[in-house]
């Protein structure tokens, strides 16, 4: 009998062993799967609340540039100035290029002075989308992000000179992975093609900033993968039907339109 | 000790080796992303295989999911249902880089950040689909063998004790 009790004794105490552990297992898998449920649901609330980081071209507290049309491009007539006689009747050519991208230094470097003539001739309509993908070449300063939000500003304020402000980054393009121009250094090269002080002083304020943002994604939603894109009413230019880093290729294809 | 034996006392060390480096794997490929999330969006658009309306919240959710998995993976909870979920998640890049390569686009895969559209001739489909391969060796011996050293797992529910079966009455 007493040997019975024991046994019954023993397999009890085991039980309730087994038992607590049990139930210290489901508190830790409650505990873990709980955590992870909320981070995931605080990251998802973040994402929603913080469409900052993606704005929309008009998005609240968005500046956007005087000229610049719902695609985020910036267009230039024949008189060179933004917005003013931009002719709608001819091929409309779109540029996508990112200041840090040194191939989109190299697209202006050969074709600049092709597109301004046929621009100026009235052949074309040129729409520059400054846009931004390349910040994690600049050690952090975000010069991709800055230089857009440069020529923004000059395009906004002193729209006659924003191509040649534009044309002058080019042609002082800092390399990648340095830290780029500072805002000093753009307000400088703004005021070296007529901008005035007063404007090129504002660039320090970053208003388009958020812009910048927003036409980038613009830029990427319409179909931009990479820069230099372009785009030819509407289309992708392909580098194999078109190769526009042949002097020269680019000019006879817009001519022959 | 016999060749099975000796693979059975190496299974579990061999399944920490697979956590830790599948955890890595998954830290490499979020930090990125997390620096430069508007980037990490078009890299989810450039595969053009996602309706816009998600491709945001893929972009941004991705990396997120992939640090909350890496951290279960070190941790070593729910080892098994992981390598699932890894599984799922390297099923679902591998059928990306797929279409991507018979859609013929030229685009980097942004797997650890980046990505968008390169030049022709700089994207190097094989030797992605050769790595994604690998990771998914790793996933398939972890989801076989989920059992491995200093895991939560582990600790939860100990390697039931071999007892020697004493005959009775002795």
């Amino acid at each position: 009998m007493a040997s019975k009790n024991d046994n019954a004794m023993q397999a009890r105490a085991l039980a309730q062993q087994q038992v607590a552990k049990k139930e210290r297992k489901s508190t830790i898998i409650i505990v873990v799967a709980s955590v992870l449920g909320i981070a995931l649901f605080a990251a998802l609330i973040y994402f929603i609340t913080d469409n900052s980081k993606v704005p929309a071209l008009d998005a609240d507290g968005a500046v956007v540039p005087a000229g610049s049309d719902a695609t985020g491009g910036i267009p230039v007539g024949p008189t060179g100035i933004v917005g003013v006689d931009v002719p709608t009747d001819v091929p409309r050519v779109d540029i996508y290029e990112d200041f840090m991208c040194p191939a989109c230094g190299k697209f202006e470097e050969i074709n600049s002075v092709d597109l301004n003539e046929l621009r100026e001739a009235s052949k074309i309509s040129v729409y520059y989308h400054p846009i931004t993908i390349l910040d994690r070449y600049s050690n952090g300063t975000e010069f991709s992000t800055r230089a857009v939000n440069a020529v923004a500003t000059v395009a906004d304020r002193a729209p006659e000179s924003f191509h040649p402000y534009v044309e002058v980054l080019y042609a002082n393009q800092p390399a990648e992975n340095t830290d780029g121009l500072t805002d000093e250094q753009l307000a400088d090269f703004a005021v070296s093609v007529g901008v005035s002080q007063g404007v090129a002083d504002q660039i320090v304020d970053g208003d388009f900033r958020k812009w910048a943002l927003g036409a980038t994604d613009q830029a990427s939603q319409d179909g931009m993968q990479g820069t230099p894109t372009v785009m030819v009413d509407g289309e992708i230019l392909d580098q194999n039907d078109v190769s526009y880093f042949t002097p020269g290729v680019l000019r006879n294809y817009l001519d022959s339109l | 000790m016999t060749g099975i034996q000796r693979l059975k006392a190496a299974q579990p060390w061999l399944s920490l080796v697979m956590r830790v480096a599948m955890a890595l794997t998954l830290i490499a490929a979020a930090i990125p992303k997390l620096q430069d999330l508007p980037a990490s969006v078009r890299a989810v658009r450039a595969y053009r295989l996602l309706p816009e309306a998600v491709v945001p919240l893929a972009g941004n959710m991705l990396p997120i999911i992939e640090l909350l998995l890496a951290v279960v993976l070190i941790v070593g909870i729910f080892t098994r249902m992981s390598a699932a979920i890894w599984l799922a998640m390297m099923a679902a890049f591998t059928i990306g880089v797929v279409w991507v390569w018979i859609k013929g686009y030229s685009i980097d895969c942004g797997c650890f950040g980046g990505g968008g559209d390169v030049p022709d001739g700089a994207t190097n489909y094989p030797l992605h689909l050769l790595e994604r391969f690998g990771f998914v060796v790793m996933g398939a011996y972890l989801l076989m063998f989920p059992r491995s050293k200093f895991s939560l797992d582990g600790w939860l529910e100990p390697k039931p004790e071999v007892r020697a079966q004493t005959p009775e009455g002795s």
